[in-house]
């Protein structure tokens, strides 16, 4: 009788301990899970943060670049919408167009004259699209959307000089 | 002694499950707090784009307060203020400073999480009377 009583608790202590064992692997592989699931979504929100704000960094720093009368122009290239930056180098004038294409934002340099051709381009960072707005003679807005759909806008003034809806 | 033997085994591996369990208690908190700093640096991002493009829309409008109104802020006590369902608020407060040359105006935008105070960006206009 003594003996199966001992049976019985030694029994219960390993299904104790087996129970013990079970809960904290459980635990532990749903900590791992909802920690993977945490790091992904701060790493993927981080790393759109980022490419939104280098979108707009680039846009911002390229229109101060430029800003200058008659050097900040909006048109179409290809049927696409284009940021268009011009400049004068020996005598030649260039154009620095930006624009979306392929899921990219792309920036072509080449001479005023030369034919439009997307992918003479440099491919420069991802965006589903890119769109341009004169809200006044001074104020540019631009709009980036990204492929998951996400869209920031950023207004930039000229203090030199007014851009234009060109051909 | 069999009996010992196997409380001490008991005891031991307890041990180790708390030991586990404060690790991942910590682990946990981590992972909260990392999610939270996400969330506050996202919600930072955007106000400063609001801001900025509040003070670019004002660096060329010659009506300080009639831009603030079309930009969505509302005036209370002179001072105005726009609220955003992100969870930031931006304020903008206009001083002008008459001279006989002109009109400098200064719209000091600031941004608040809560009630912490995350930048403030001044935009500056000047308009000489003769533009007026």
């Amino acid at each position: 009788m003594k003996n199966r009583q001992s049976v019985l608790t030694h029994s219960m202590q390993n299904a104790f301990i087996l129970l013990l064992i079970g809960l904290f692997a459980i635990s532990s592989v749903s900590l791992t899970l909802i920690g993977s699931r945490v790091y992904r979504k701060v790493t993927d929100s981080a790393a759109q943060n980022s490419d939104l704000q280098i979108s707009l960094s680039y846009l911002c720093n390229k229109i101060r670049a430029f800003d200058a009368r008659d050097h900040v122009q909006l048109a179409e290239r290809g049927g696409l919408q284009a940021l268009c930056l011009y400049e004068t180098i020996d005598g030649e004038r260039y154009e620095t167009s930006i624009y979306a294409y392929q899921g990219a934002i792309w920036e072509r340099f080449a001479l005023d004259t030369e034919p439009f051709d997307p992918e003479d381009g440099q491919r420069l960072t991802i965006a589903d699209s890119l769109s341009f707005s004169i809200l006044s003679p001074s104020l540019i807005q631009a709009t980036v959307v990204m492929p998951d759909g996400e869209s920031r806008t950023l207004r930039m003034a000229l203090r030199a000089g007014e851009a234009k809806e060109a051909t | 002694m069999r009996h010992e033997k196997g409380n001490i085994l008991l005891v031991e591996l307890l041990i180790v499950i708390l030991f586990f369990t404060l690790s991942q208690v910590i682990v946990l908190q981590a992972f909260v707090k990392a999610q939270q700093l996400n969330r506050e640096a996202g919600i930072t991002n955007l106000a400063l784009l609001r801001a900025e493009d509040t003070a670019e829309t004002l660096a060329v409008s010659d009506n300080a307060e009639e831009t603030l109104a079309s930009l969505g802020f509302t005036a209370t006590d002179g001072l105005f203020q726009a609220e955003s369902e992100d969870g930031y608020r931006i304020t903008a407060e206009i001083t002008h400073f008459t001279q006989t040359t002109g009109v400098l105006t200064t719209v000091t935008v600031k941004a608040f999480r809560d009630m912490t105070e995350l930048f403030a960006l001044p935009a500056v206009r000047y308009r000489e009377v003769s533009a007026q």
